[in-house]
């Protein structure tokens, strides 16, 4: 049901009363424009073009056949003039009724102005806070772009395979030149939509269609496109030019036709025609090692655009838009339409208010806000019975994390042993591995430990078998498992690369213990849950990664009942979560056994190339040049070096590190390096409480003070007593009752000075929230980087001895100490 | 041992990157001490001359730019310098290795030289002490010797009008009539409510969109910070990553090294 009003369109309407000529955006700089905007808002002699419009049509009629001209007459007071006119039209007229009339349409032109300037006053609030914080492409925005650049640049590939957060990887390119004759036909028919009309015999502009225009493209074209669509009828349009089928009707599927709020849904299909010819001339040969989630952004180009000197043309790989980076201007509502009036006042319905133990993040809006953003938590957001906190507590959305399992590694080097951070050397030698069993036609080389053999087989699930005295680690995929083969092959290699530098003939075996089983399943099937949530197949769920893993290790450890989450609070929804789970990995487009195997997906082979050694004399190493990738390796040599091998020079002894020289013992004393550094724990960062009711309570407190009593709630309680003068009268009747409207003034003047101030209180708490929640969230991350430093510094301090071990000394350890 | 001494000095250097890295720890733009301003005192006679000089009668001419017109054009024109000073200012000039927030970024010369002519900030000391965030606090206080001057202006219009109105019919050798004063008083009477009323509220628009762009300056700023020490602390650990790259050469030696005496 919707609600109607048959208010005369002030909840709809405006005006911004010129002086003279017409407000324009862009005229100048922005403390011109606010200057203007102000000088506008000042003054009351001339109305917008889309008042001068409407108020004729809806108070104009026979009797008074009101022109457009009157609207700017009749603000100006100039009300003789009017009724002169339009008694030239009907004859004639009482003066006095005319002069009423002419009255009527002054106010109606000021209420709509006072609409329309209180939007414009909106907009500009919302102008300060949402550019820096909206990340909308084109911005300048040195947080949405920097950040997860620097991110990217502190990540080895074992943490991109292993963190379950959803990333998403960005690429620059640069536009092609064939785009520049649809940016030019973007700008004309932008420019047109300026509307300037001389009907009031002043001409006047009208920005309005334009700034709805940038408003309704802001997201991309291809966004509106698919408005209303199902996920499934977007799966498969996104990406591709001949599939994506473009379609356009301007007033094709407007859920406001008809309504003030008609601009918010129009399309304007010549515009996105244009959008459309610029994305299909994107150069997709350069998207080919774009994951099916990352991204190419592409330089914004600035668009001239009357009135708008920060009007941009943004292009990104799966989209194309217009952004006007500092809007001024809201898309205000329309007042009329070919020549009819627009009513306001029909609305939705509101949506329903969440239910008890839903949490606020079930609401539809609050669902898009960044406070209900998906939670990285394992089974998140839990509702219904499930939920079992205080039901008196403003809850956003209730998560439970699961016990992670204990990882448990053997002696050798392992740092960024589980994942693949390593780009492949020789593909032609990784490939090798052919669908059929391969056995010694395969060899592990001087540069591994292992070498893997991937084959097609009929069984239930994927198998990695133990490692032979060759060195081969036999692995066995099948199409018939939750997961499809390209999964299951990443899973099976997480598996090997638990085995992989351990003693042939080791086998895995999860079945012998509860945590052990946990340990060797979880993160095998958190790598294999992150690759599928990168390909989207997670999308249409709001079950995380590490939901994913940790149910899929339950399903794997049967021997024991929940044996990686521990018994579910309600097994019933468990089992409904666990078939979501199986549906949404379902990939009906998915490889068969043998091409997964022959085509091995990248991350795959980065897996394959993992499992290699990385310092052996005479191997090579490949990897992205990041932060995390030289860690791995500077890691892995140091590994390789100090537990495998010994570096002070002496006879090889029996057991590594073992002392076989005298000058073994000249070593100096452990310097305790970093002995008392401590790497920060990795928690979650929380929101700082908000305490709702205990700050009003304090202005309730505040509110009393001020007029001398306790706190009472409410606090109206406090508000002043006439009772207390009339039983203690002043002289006369006339003080006294002087007193007590003075008295009672007073306290309004002071309530009202409170309440003026309540905006900048909260200002203040909420900043104090902010840097609360800043403080703890970047805290975790500055220890460590003081722990790296202080590691690093000591390091840098060690003092090495200036003579070489001899090899005849009788001497003692002096000799090294000078 | 010179290839563990490669890597450590790498990784020296990378500590050294990182000792000069950007605070980590949230902070805000708190400014400067608040005993140096903003002095929200009273308008005195006088403190407002340096940027809303008395202009002499002679200068002054029937029809022409009256002393409303002259300080409202010379009081939006800083304005509207600065506001663009503080927009363009797009953190190329940021000094990563400095210790607070407040010199991170320097403030813009013109609104120096506009808070040199203002009461807080006469003093070097205290000018010497501004950063581009007192930006606000600048205009802010440069707006109440404005409308000090206007009000001040409003005090004795009467009076100076007629001053100045006779001395420009002195000059022409005219007489002057009494209408022509009050016609001239009006005039600037209306324009003095003019600005009074229009001007506050433009600068509050616009510090309010300022302030929206400038609320995560500070943020930004340490962001590119960290992207500049990421880039280096990356480069360095390439470097020692080169240089690990020579430890097989000291593994499992059988010998004391090169001493054959």
């Amino acid at each position: 049901m919707t609600m109607r009003f048959t208010f005369m369109s002030i909840g709809c309407v405006s005006l911004l009363l010129l002086p003279a000529g017409a407000y324009a955006l862009g005229m100048g700089t922005l403390y011109d424009e606010m200057r203007m905007m102000t000088e506008y808002d000042q003054q009351d002699f001339v109305s917008e073009l889309p008042i001068q419009k409407f108020a004729p049509l809806v108070l104009g009629d026979e009797k008074f056949p009101v022109e457009e001209k009157h609207v700017d007459l009749s603000l100006q007071k100039k009300y003789a003039t009017v009724c002169e006119d339009i008694a030239q039209t009907v004859g004639d007229v009482w003066i006095s009724e005319c002069q009423g009339f002419a009255e009527q349409l002054s106010e109606l032109a000021r209420k709509e102005a006072w609409i329309r300037a209180l939007g414009r006053e909106l907009q500009l609030i919302a102008s300060s806070y949402e550019p820096e914080m909206d990340g909308h492409t084109g911005r300048e925005n040195a947080i949405a772009t920097k950040l997860p650049k620097a991110t990217l640049l502190w990540q080895s590939g074992t943490d991109r395979m292993t963190n379950p957060v959803d990333q998403v990887r960005m690429k620059q390119l640069e536009l092609p030149d064939t785009i520049k004759p649809h940016v030019q036909s973007i700008e004309r028919i932008l420019g047109g939509m300026v509307m300037i009309e001389n009907a009031g015999e002043t001409q006047k502009e009208d920005y309005g269609e334009l700034v709805a225009a940038f408003f309704r493209y802001r997201n991309g074209y291809q966004e509106v496109q698919m408005e209303g669509k199902s996920a499934a009828q977007l799966a498969g349009e996104e990406d591709d030019p001949e599939s994506f089928a473009y379609s356009c009707s301007n007033n094709a599927a407007n859920p406001y036709a008809g309504t003030d709020l008609q601009m918010l849904g129009k399309r304007w299909c010549d515009l996105e025609r244009e959008m459309h010819n610029i994305w299909q001339k994107l150069p997709r040969e350069d998207f080919v090692d774009l994951g099916p989630k990352d991204t190419a952004v592409f330089p914004v180009k600035g668009l001239g655009v009357p009135g708008m000197s920060d009007a941009v043309l943004w292009v990104k790989r799966d989209d194309v838009g217009i952004l006007w980076r500092m809007p001024l201007e809201p898309v205000l509502p329309m007042l009329h339409a070919e020549g009819t009036p627009v009513l306001s006042g029909i609305y939705p319905e509101p949506p329903a208010i969440p239910a008890p133990k839903h949490g606020i993040c079930s609401h539809p809006f609050a669902q898009r806000g960044y406070l209900c953003r998906k939670q990285f938590v394992e089974h998140c957001p839990i509702q219904g019975e499930e939920f079992d906190g205080d039901e008196n507590a403003i809850t956003l959305a209730a998560c439970k994390p699961y016990a992670s399992p204990i990882l448990e590694t053997a002696s050798g080097p392992d740092i960024c042993q589980r994942g693949g951070w390593r780009t492949p050397v020789d593909l032609e030698e990784l490939r090798k591995d052919t669908p059929a069993e391969d056995g010694n036609a395969l060899s592990p080389g001087p540069c591994a430990n292992c070498v893997v053999d991937l084959f097609c087989r009929d069984i239930s699930g994927g198998a990695t078998y133990k490692k032979t005295v060759d060195g081969i680690i036999p692995i066995a995929i099948t199409q018939h498992s939750i997961m499809d083969p390209r999964y299951i092959i990443i899973h099976e290699l997480i598996h090997a690369q638990q085995l992989c530098n351990l003693p042939p003939e080791t086998e895995i075996n999860p079945q012998t213990n509860r945590e052990t089983c946990c340990e060797k399943e979880y993160l095998p099937y958190l790598i294999a849950c992150k690759a599928t949530a990168e390909d989207g197949l997670l999308d249409t769920t709001n079950i995380s990664i590490e939901e994913c893993a940790a149910m899929l290790a339950n399903d794997s450890c049967s021997n024991w009942e929940y044996a990686c989450t521990g018994p579910p609070a309600d097994e019933a929804a468990y089992q409904k979560r666990m078939e979501e789970l199986a549906e949404a990995l379902k990939d009906e487009n998915a490889p068969s056994c043998q091409d997964a195997i022959t085509n091995l997906d990248g991350r795959a082979l980065s897996i394959k190339e993992s499992l290699r050694a990385s310092c052996r004399p005479g191997c090579e190493a490949q990897y992205e040049n990041t932060i995390g990738n030289n860690l791995c390796y500077i890691g892995q040599c140091i590994e390789e070096s100090l537990e495998e091998h010994r570096l002070i020079p002496g006879r090889v002894p029996y057991v590594t590190q073992d002392e076989a020289f005298p000058w073994d013992s000249c070593m100096n004393e452990d310097p305790q390096l970093a002995t008392f550094v401590t790497v920060p724990p990795l928690t979650r960062t929380f929101l700082p409480p908000y305490r709702g009711q205990e700050l009003l309570q304090q202005l309730d407190t505040l509110l009393c003070q001020m007029n001398g009593l306790p706190r009472l709630s409410p606090p109206i309680l406090c508000a002043f007593s006439p009772g207390k003068r009339l039983s203690l009268p002043l002289q006369t009747y006339f003080s006294t009752a002087l007193s007590l409207v003075e008295q009672d003034k007073g306290q309004i003047d002071d309530t009202a000075n409170l309440q003026e101030s309540v905006g900048n209180i909260a200002t203040r708490i909420g900043s104090t929230l902010y840097g609360e929640y800043l403080e703890k969230a970047l805290k975790e991350f500055s220890e460590l980087l003081r722990a790296a430093g202080t590691f690093g510094r000591q390091m840098g301090e060690t003092a090495f001895p200036t003579v070489a071990c001899p090899r005849n000394s009788t001497g003692d350890c002096e000799i090294f100490r000078e | 041992m010179g290839l563990l001494t490669g890597i450590l000095l790498a990784l020296l250097a990378v500590t050294f990157l990182q000792g000069k890295s950007p605070h980590l720890t949230a902070q805000f733009s708190a400014g400067n001490p608040e005993d140096h301003y903003p002095i929200l005192g009273a308008c005195g006679r006088s403190e407002h001359l340096n940027l809303f000089r008395w202009v002499p009668p002679q200068e002054l001419g029937e029809g022409e730019e009256d002393v409303i017109d002259i300080w409202s054009r010379e009081y939006n024109e800083r304005v509207n310098v600065i506001v663009e000073e503080y927009r363009s200012m797009d953190g190329s000039e940021i000094d990563c290795l400095s210790d607070s927030l407040e010199t991170l970024l320097p403030a813009g010369r013109n609104m120096l030289a506009l808070a040199g002519q203002l009461p807080p900030w006469e003093d070097p000391q205290d000018l010497a002490q501004l950063s581009y965030m007192d930006t606000n606090t600048v205009l802010l206080e440069h707006l109440r010797m404005y409308e000090c001057a206007l009000v001040g202006r409003y005090f004795y219009l009467f009076g100076d009008v007629m001053k100045e109105m006779q001395a420009i019919y002195g000059q022409k050798d005219a007489i002057l009539w009494w209408g022509n004063v009050f016609r001239e008083f009006q005039k600037q009477e209306r324009k003095i409510r003019h600005e009074i009323a229009v001007s506050r509220t433009s600068l509050n628009r616009v510090l309010l969109l300022l302030n929206g762009y400038g609320r995560l300056r500070s943020l930004e700023m340490e962001v590119e910070c960290f992207d500049r020490a990421t880039k280096d602390f990356r480069n360095a650990l390439a470097a020692a990553a080169e240089a690990s790259a020579c430890l097989p050469r000291a593994w499992d030696a059988k010998d004391p090294m090169r001493d054959l005496k």
